[in-house]
């Protein structure tokens, strides 16, 4: 008992104490040294955690050529949450010293055999390897995703914004809810955000059902018994995913424009010119089968590997059953098919969802329409929200509609995703 | 049992050494006391020791005009410079980024219609050195555009605005009318076979404002500087609009087909006898080997329209640690004999009053056109208000094209959806 | 009897195969002709890709000359070359140690690790590019390849991850149980006997990995910053992005010059995604 709980008050006044107490050397030198640099780094996280409280106190000042950059609010936030995941990693890794200081002393005190040096890395390996395998993946979501994130929705909590909330010139405060109030008042940029949200959900479900039908069609052919030469098919097929997007939808914008070859040759044919990009359902229509087209083919590789990876001995089961074709693709091929790739569907709606790229090079949001607010009728959420960001500086606003965004996109995704068969049934397989 | 030591401490040292540098990086030094400066009001203004420039402008000719002055500044005052091309749309949005982190430009070019925005966020520095010559050398316009709240923040490198194109294929002289044109256009014009008589980016506030402007229309009051005061629905704007629809008879039937790209191709095969353009259209016409022609914009009802003139700013930026020697060189750039070298390489007028009269600018049939119409050109406003403009009254201008709203009712509602992104930003 | 039947059957068949070749020539010109648009308009001279008819009227390589004369292009195209070789070699090794891991292991988090990841991936990317940015600013990977591939490597995984996870499935959990007895450790059992198993899907990472780059604008604007840094997709989409930068037809070149590479590899590969994975089924 004396053993443990010296161990215990050791490791609690000094990183690794406990360790030495058990004359675990190499280990105690170990948390030691970690507990050194957070000492060294105690007065910087700590600074920086008010930092992250305050957002600065001095703003720029200009006398002549002596500019004194006062205190940059954005960059204060970052390094304040930096400081806060420091601190946290050292308080894990402080409570994880004092957990193992005091396994070492019991077992001592049991007298267990303890591993020591290679065989305790052995060990700890063993123990550990799904999290040391998930380490750089993690780490990587942490900072290069979750974090980014975390900043833009503290943003949406400060006055961020053109004109007079910008730094260096002009310090950034918190407001609270402020933003989201603003933005309930805002009655009629609540119409645009309503009309750009019911676009913006059938633009995702569309585009993601005739990327994947697409590719389901291109690939059941291209695998069809009886038809040649079908890496030659597939190669063409393929064509629209190696060009590169951003100039193939800037090729399809000036085809199908009113001035176009498309409509060149209608009315050299004595045809009517077609309004494509110009009458607001037509553009739309237009957008998302011109997106089918540069979507489908990734599908189509993607739905040529799986259809292959479904057993031959299901359908030899099926014909002899007397099942016909279109029963045979309705009860084997789809479901499976969907249970393979739900995750990507999935993640594909998301990413329509969000798919900027091919607005911007298509539409640009156009035709206009003037009852919407800094949007045309082709927007999506995601274009309207860029054009508020960029244009109008309005980053706290800006913060608060991805909020809802990432909110209403992110729950449509879980719910529907947790429902599906491949994550429930993801243990039976 | 040494191995074991030597894997530990290397472990540890990796840790220890990775943790700390990557947490030093995050920790601010003391806040830097300014160093105090000797006094400067007393004698010429000198290149700090050991400066060195870093200047952002577009690629291209600008570009080569930079290099080029980079190299004689060398000479004269030994402080390097050095040129990246960053385009001048991009500056701005560039520097609020690199500023902060340390890497951004010294000097750095961006449209003045930008300066309200470069000044409330704090990224330039007044100018300190070259004020006095900018009041009484410079055109009035480029005057108005480097000033902002009665300092003058920037040094003006060129004006532009934009001019009547013509193709000499189809049209012998320019039209100094509109009814000429119109009158020209109505036996030109053939919309199904893509022939018209005019063609420009009908829903572009920057091309519009001419004919907004051109009988009493403004977008902001007293010079461009009140924001409480938009005169973009007033009586004389909405006159002015309905001018520019009248040439739907002879040009595009609907907005949304006009393109930058459309314009050119059309243009260039002769099939839009006329269009509305910039001088940074000169090169890739003449690269296409197109006949044509440039002239003022022609007068409507007798009036002459009144384009938007941009002018092109050079900034110090304000994270600059060689401030002295930045504003030097943009005081170097903006001399008599730097701009007249600007203008040999990019034909872009110089916005100094002398140099105007110098005969090769004068008489140079690729800038008179421009210069001619400059006389009529209002400046754009440069306050920060200006952003919330461009894409209301750019959308009030295609619907009032496209005839789904009156010229009253399409700009009413710009007026309105602009009022109500100033409050929402207050 | 039987005879009839069979030339029934044939001619059916005859008259479905016929069927289905048509729909394949008709798709093939759809999606040929925009690209064949493309083409034509790299040859074409002046700088406009708009022409009101479709075949230009006089052909011309000087696009190609000037791409390799006075523009950046090699350099860019080194430059990308470079980031989607390495982004494709981390992105492949972490994203199958990943999924491997959460397809063969159980352990406290797991579900909420996998949906979190899943969760993230929907926020709109660029909406939190500035703190990307300011990130890599502080690890001082402004401006350098490494930041962008990291960011790349990075955010490719969640996505990834659950693709290959879901291929994992696939593959029998006897196979690696039986390893495991004969002493077999994580990684041996990893490298020996999933990994081959899994080619198909692991191609298929890998030429997506690879073509990424070659894509995209968007991150390299931002994170790269000198001009000799830049890579393709930057590079030549400012030929046509600014005011006065109309360069459609250069632009088109440079285009048909990163599709070539993608196409050719994508030729190659393509057995290896398609008919591995049959025989991946067959050997489970």
């Amino acid at each position: 008992m004396k053993r443990k709980q010296l161990t215990t008050i050791f490791s609690i006044v000094v990183m690794g104490g406990g360790h030495f107490v058990n004359k675990f050397f190499l280990k105690g030198l170990f948390f030691f040294f970690i507990g050194l640099t957070f000492i060294y780094n105690l007065p910087g996280i700590l600074q920086n955690t008010a930092g992250l409280i305050s957002l600065g106190d001095t703003p720029q000042t200009v006398k002549g050529f002596d500019i004194i950059q006062g205190d940059h609010s954005i960059l204060m936030m970052f390094d304040g949450v930096i400081s806060v995941i420091l601190f946290i990693f050292y308080a894990l890794v402080y409570f994880y010293s004092i957990k193992d200081a005091r396994r070492i002393a019991e077992q001592i005190e049991k007298g267990e055999t303890i591993l020591r040096g290679k065989d305790y890395l052995i060990h700890f390996y063993e123990e550990n390897f799904p999290k040391i395998m998930l380490t750089p993946a993690i780490l990587g979501t942490i900072f290069f995703t979750a974090l980014p994130i975390l900043i833009t929705i503290m943003i949406a909590f400060t006055n961020y914004s053109a004109p007079n909330h910008l730094p260096p010139k002009s310090l950034v405060d918190w407001v609270g809810f402020q933003n989201f109030i603003n933005i309930i008042k805002l009655k009629s940029w609540a119409g645009t955000f309503g009309r750009l949200a019911g676009w913006t959900v059938i633009w995702a479900v569309a585009t993601t059902f005739l990327n994947y039908a697409g590719g389901l069609v291109l690939a059941l052919l291209t695998a069809k018994k009886g038809i040649k030469f079908k890496g030659f098919w597939r190669s063409i097929f393929v064509l629209p995913y190696a060009v590169p997007a951003f100039i193939s939808l800037l090729v399809f914008r000036l085809m199908f424009s009113g001035v176009g070859p498309v409509n060149n040759m209608l009315a050299s044919f004595g045809l009517e010119k077609i309004p494509f990009f110009t009458d607001p359902l037509l553009a739309k229509i237009m957008v998302i089968l011109i997106n089918t087209w540069a979507g489908a083919p990734y599908f189509m590789i993607l739905i040529s590997g799986s259809l292959t990876n479904i057993s031959s001995s299901l359908y030899e089961a099926a014909e002899i059953d007397g099942a016909t074709r279109y029963e045979q693709f309705r009860h084997i091929t789809l479901p499976l098919l969907l249970f393979q790739t739900a995750p990507v569907l999935i993640l594909s709606f998301a990413y329509n969802f969000n798919n900027f790229g091919a607005i911007y090079l298509l539409t640009d949001g156009n035709p206009v329409n003037s009852s919407l607010k800094y949007a045309g009728e082709t927007d999506i959420l995601v274009t309207w929200l860029y054009k508020l960001t960029l244009d109008h500086q309005q980053y706290g606003m800006a913060g608060v509609i991805s909020i809802i965004l990432f909110a209403f996109i992110a729950s449509i995704s879980l719910y529907n995703f947790t429902r599906s068969k491949s994550f429930k049934e993801e243990d039976m397989i | 049992m040494n191995k074991k030591i030597l894997l530990a401490s290397l472990l540890s040292g990796l840790i220890l050494s990775s943790v700390s540098a990557e947490a030093g990086l995050f920790f601010k030094k003391k806040k830097e006391e300014p160093k105090k400066q000797e006094a400067s009001t007393t004698g010429e203004i000198m290149p700090e020791a050991g400066a060195e420039l870093r200047v952002w402008e577009s690629d291209g000719p600008e570009g080569e005009f930079l290099e080029l002055a980079g190299k004689k500044f060398e000479e004269k005052y030994g402080v390097k410079v050095q040129y990246e091309p960053v385009g001048m749309t991009d500056s701005i949005g560039r520097l609020s980024q690199d500023g902060p982190a340390g890497i951004g430009a010294d000097v750095f070019v961006f449209p003045h219609d930008r300066l309200g925005e470069a000044v409330s966020s704090g990224l330039v520095m007044e100018n300190l050195v070259s004020a006095d010559r900018i009041s009484s050398d410079f055109m009035d316009a480029a005057k108005i555009a480097s000033t902002f709240e009665g300092k003058i923040m920037a040094w003006p490198l060129s004006i532009e605005t934009y001019a009547l194109f013509y193709n000499k294929d189809v049209l012998d002289s320019a039209p100094a009318t509109f009814e000429e044109l119109i009158d020209f256009g109505k036996s030109f014009t053939d919309k199904n076979n893509n022939d018209f008589g005019i063609f420009w980016e009908v829903g572009n506030a920057y091309y519009g404002h001419a004919f907004l402007a051109m009988d009493g229309g403004y977008i902001f009051g007293s010079n461009g500087t009140d924001a409480s005061d938009i005169g973009i629905n007033n009586e004389g704007a909405v006159r002015g609009i309905q001018n520019m629809i009248k040439l739907k008879e002879i040009s595009v039937e609907k907005s949304g087909d006009v393109s930058y790209a459309a314009m050119m191709g059309l243009f260039q095969e002769g099939k839009a006898a006329t269009i509305i353009n910039g001088p940074w259209a000169i090169k890739d016409l003449k690269n296409a080997g197109t006949n044509f022609g440039i002239a003022p914009l022609p007068t409507f009802d007798g009036k002459h329209l009144r384009s938007f003139s941009g002018v092109r700013l050079m900034g110090v930026s304000s994270y600059s640690k060689y401030p002295k020697a930045a504003q030097l060189f943009a005081k170097f750039v903006t001399s008599d004999e730097m701009l007249l070298e600007r203008y040999k390489l990019t034909k872009q007028i110089p916005p100094v009053k002398t140099l105007l009269n110098a005969p090769e600018i004068a008489n140079d049939p690729e800038v008179l056109p421009f210069l001619q119409q400059a006389q009529y050109a209002v400046p754009m406003p440069a306050i920060p208000e200006m952003r919330y403009m461009w894409s209301p009254v750019g959308a009030a201008l295609s619907e009032a094209w496209d005839g789904k709203a009156t010229v009253k009712e399409a700009l009413d509602t710009a007026v309105k959806t602009m009022k109500e992104a100033m409050n929402a930003a207050k | 009897m039987a005879n009839t039947t069979k030339v029934q059957r044939k001619l059916l068949r005859f008259i479905e195969n016929t069927i289905v070749y048509g729909i394949l020539i008709l798709i093939a010109i759809i999606v040929i002709l925009p690209v064949v648009w493309i083409v034509l308009s790299s040859f074409q001279q002046g700088t406009s890709l708009y022409s009101s008819t479709f075949i230009p009227k006089k052909l011309t390589l000087v696009h190609y000359k000037e791409l390799f004369t006075k523009t950046d292009f090699p350099i860019w195209y080194m430059n990308t070359l470079k980031i989607a070789f390495f982004n494709m070699i981390i992105g492949v090794i972490v994203t199958t140690l990943t999924a491997y891991t959460f397809s063969r292991y159980r352990f406290r988090g797991r579900k909420e690790m996998m949906i979190g990841m899943l969760i993230l991936q929907m926020f709109p990317s660029f909406l939190s590019m500035t703190a990307i940015f300011v990130l890599l600013t502080k690890l001082q990977l402004v401006d350098s390849h490494w930041g962008l591939i990291i960011v790349y490597a990075a955010g490719q995984i969640p996505y990834n991850a659950w693709l290959v996870k879901g291929y994992f499935e696939g593959i029998p959990k006897s196979l690696d149980e039986a390893a495991r007895v004969d002493g077999a450790g994580h990684l041996t059992i990893f490298w020996k006997i999933i990994m081959p198993l899994a080619r198909p899907i692991l191609v298929l990472i890998a030429l997506t990995n690879f073509t990424g780059p070659w894509f995209d604008f968007i991150f390299p604007k931002l994170i790269l910053r000198s001009r000799f840094k830049k890579t393709l997709a930057v590079g030549i989409f400012e030929w046509v992005q600014g005011r006065a930068d109309n360069n459609f037809t250069l632009f088109a070149a440079g285009s048909l010059l990163v599709a070539i590479p993608i196409l050719i590899l994508f030729v190659f590969l393509q057995k290896n995604i398609v008919e591995g994975l049959s025989q991946g089924a067959t050997k489970g």
